[in-house]
């Protein structure tokens, strides 16, 4: 009998855990150590942030689920990684820290054979003065629309706008990044179009002032140096596509920013040309940087190998070129591909736990050296995959006697579909929906921009906004494990 | 050297031009091409894809008539809105009012790759607006409203170059099945009206054979169809979710349609 744990229950975690329970026999344990007691399937948190949807319909407990499942749940939060063991003894094991359950509070250890590193980010508010609350959380002047209670704050927020805009009240809304180094512009992205079409609904729109902030160094670059697509045969890019978007609704952008300042109706940002600027908002909601989740390491003998196991942005090291150096230098097998931490075999990391090699954007800074561009997303799909992929490699490994991984799940060989909605009405929403492949531009087999047009196209439309609205049921269904389950593709 | 212009209805307009990763001899031929270009056709500046090079290079001669390199600009910041009149080389014989910023800041990469900042106002800003849009697909009449293109068109045609700017975009073969199925219950639907016509009952009879023919032939094309989308979903790994979902209902509602007219077909059209 062999123990596998995955530290991390969201997407890429949740995903490895049930695929493993299902692959592995009764006699094998599949343990997931999580903090939060509620899954959420985030990219739904968008209409929880305007009001259209509730906290309930995004989230539902994951114990019953996994306790149906045979998987062994414990809510805590993972603390330390040690993959020699101890002076007592050679067993890898993890440290973790339970919040719920009845421990809170209790620590304890627990052994593994193999350990599955899912644990996403952290949500990094503190890198911007004035964007956290000087502990870590979200803080006063803004709001997030990163977990379901965030995007309830959001919500409240807007309302009491919306009130302020019916007495006749101009109020200005700024929605984007929080950082230089943000991800998640697609999230920033989806919220404004559908803060836009809220107001309209509710008959305020007049007295809006939109604006969007963004890392960006041109829109539509989504942390993907853009997103190309077939228009009569020919690559055309995401910015033709998202200028007219913005340009249609009225609404304006601010681009190459890197907020370093927030404040009480105010931000302060530096810009790819070095100067620096400020914007005014009533309503901001702003993404913050991510960052590893702050796991540490220790050998045997209990020296700290945190540096050998984590990128210094706290992200676990796997089998990526991570000397690949200048952008002219960057392949797109410089991705990893099985996931594997090259130190310890045993151990494996997936979905935004995964230290990337470099940027998919053009690293760009602004004159100053700060670096503003955005940083590699990795949405729900490729972490699930990822998740997949590595569940398939960690059951071969344990059980049919396989050395290596026998599965991969590169970036670079992985479409992404981005349906990016406005409003959640069944008959008055909209979305773009955007097909991409592959994620990382690839110049050695696609010269030019790096992409397979065959492989991308975009569509506006109300058909993509049902496309959103069935995903959402579908994906929460596969995630409850009901009946069929498997047969729901990532 | 000297390059031929890409000129309407070339749809190549339309391409995105990849960013310069390489400061190389490539690159400084390409910007020689681009000046010589330039002079043979008195221009002010062109983008590498007018000369049909799908890299992110513009240059151009500015006010003072010295020549300006500028590798993968992007425009930060822009200032009050305006118009102004506009002819391209692209598009032949063309001067359209276009609406653009007044004031532009942008930054761009030498050719030694360094990257630098400028301004821009007036006559020469609304150049580099033009020049730099090109870096990323389009030209300016994408700008305009649609009445203001289609009748951008209609003056082009008549000056011997047909086209249309919003090519529609690549279809999936998987869209081969759908037509091919439209046209079959098209024709179909037409035969519903036959009892509004006195025809002979041989008539009716070769229109309802048509119908079973055409019933069967959908039939067996909406299971190609999801079979083929099944396999283009497979071929590359991407959200085979959102897919499955699209080509699904579209399968379901030609089967509704099929079962509907055929229904239909008994009832009218069937003369026994």
């Amino acid at each position: 009998m062999a123990r596998l744990i995955i530290m991390g229950g969201g997407v890429s975690g949740h995903t490895a855990a049930s695929f493993a329970r299902k692959w592995l026999s009764k006699e094998h344990e599949v343990v997931v150590v999580t903090p939060n007691a509620l899954w959420n399937w985030i990219p739904s948190n968008i209409w929880v942030g305007i009001g259209g949807m509730t906290k309930e319909e995004v989230t539902f407990p994951l114990a019953p689920v996994y306790e149906k499942a045979g998987i062994d749940f414990r809510q805590a939060k993972a603390v330390s990684i040690h993959p020699e063991g101890n002076a007592d003894g050679d067993d890898a094991y993890i440290t973790m820290e339970y919040t719920g359950q009845g421990k809170e509070g209790q620590t304890e250890e627990l052994t593994y054979d193999y350990l599955i590193n899912a644990t996403g980010p952290k949500l990094n508010f503190g890198a911007t003065p004035g964007l956290s609350d000087g502990k870590g959380g979200l803080g006063e002047h803004t709001v997030s629309v990163c977990t379901a209670d965030h995007a309830i704050h959001a919500a409240l927020e807007l309302d009491a706008c919306v009130e302020k805009m019916k007495k006749g009240e101009r109020q200005a809304f700024l929605i984007g990044t929080g950082h230089g180094m943000c991800t998640c512009q697609g999230a920033a992205f989806e919220y404004i179009f559908n803060i836009e079409h809220t107001l309209k609904e509710k008959g305020v729109r007049d007295m809006a002032d939109i604006t969007f902030i963004t890392n960006e160094s041109f829109l539509g670059d989504f942390g993907m140096g853009g997103i190309h697509f077939s228009m009569g045969g020919y690559a055309t890019s995401s910015k033709v596509f998202a200028e007219s978007l913005y340009a249609e609704r009225g609404m304006d952008w601010i681009l190459g920013a890197h907020v370093n300042n927030v404040e009480a109706g105010k931000v302060t940002y530096e810009s790819l040309d070095g100067e620096m600027d400020e914007q005014e908002f009533d309503f901001a909601m702003l993404i913050p940087p991510f960052a590893g989740v702050g796991l540490k390491a220790f050998a045997k003998d209990g020296a700290d190998i945190t540096d050998t196991i984590f990128a210094p942005n706290g992200f676990m090291k796997v089998d990526a070129k991570y000397d690949a150096g200048a952008y002219e230098n960057w392949k797109a097998s410089d991705w990893p591909r099985t996931l594997q931490n090259p130190t310890y075999k045993n151990m494996f990391a997936v979905g935004i736990a995964f230290a990337p090699p470099h940027t998919i954007s053009k690293p760009m800074s602004s004159p100053n050296g700060t670096p503003i561009n955005p940083t590699p997303p990795r949405t729900g799909m490729p972490s699930a995959m990822m998740g997949k992929a590595v569940a398939q490699s960690v059951v071969d490994m344990m059980v049919n006697g396989a050395t290596e991984p026998t599965h991969t799940a590169s970036m670079a060989e992985m479409g992404a579909a981005c349906v990016a909605s406005a409003g959640k009405g069944l008959f008055t929403g909209t979305a773009a929906a955007m097909t991409v492949y592959p994620i990382i531009p690839d110049f050695e087999k696609y010269p030019g921009v790096g992409r397979d047009m065959n492989g991308t196209t975009g569509e506006l439309g109300l058909a993509a906004h049902w496309v959103k609205h069935i995903l959402h049921h579908l994906f929460v269904w596969k995630a409850k494990l009901k009946p069929g389950w498997t047969l729901i593709p990532e | 050297m000297v390059k031929e212009l890409i000129l309407y209805p070339d749809e190549r307009i339309n391409i995105a031009s990849a960013d310069v990763r390489h400061f190389d001899d490539e690159l400084f031929t390409l910007i020689d091409d681009l000046k010589d270009t330039i002079e043979s056709h008195n221009a002010q500046g062109l983008a590498a894809i007018q000369i049909a090079i799908p890299r992110s290079v513009v240059v151009v001669k500015d006010p003072e008539g010295n020549w300006q390199e500028f590798i993968n600009p992007r425009i930060l910041k822009v200032k009050g809105k305006t118009t102004s009149l506009e002819t391209s080389l692209y598009l032949p014989n063309i001067e359209e009012e276009i609406p653009r910023h007044e004031k532009i800041s942008f930054i761009y990469q030498d050719r030694n790759g360094e990257q630098h900042s400028m301004h821009a106002e007036g006559k020469y800003g609304f150049m580099l607006q033009r020049k730099f849009d090109y870096t990323f697909g389009g030209t300016f009449a994408n700008k305009l409203d649609k009445k203001n293109r289609k009748r951008v068109e209609k003056n082009l045609s008549i000056s011997g170059a047909a086209g249309e700017f919003n090519a529609s975009s690549t279809i999936s073969k998987r869209e081969y099945f759908k037509s091919m199925m439209s046209k079959l219950l098209f024709f179909e639907g037409l035969t519903l009206f036959s009892p509004f016509f006195d025809f002979e009952k041989e008539t009716l009879e070769s229109f309802y054979n048509y119908d079973i023919f055409a019933t069967i032939a959908s039939l067996v094309l909406v299971v190609a169809y999801f079979a083929y989308a099944k396999y283009e979903a497979s071929r590359v790994i991407s959200c085979t979710g959102c897919q499955v979902v699209s080509f699904t209902a579209v399968a379901i509602k030609y089967l509704i349609i099929i079962i509907v007219l055929f229904a239909g077909s008994y009832y009218l059209v069937n003369p026994n």
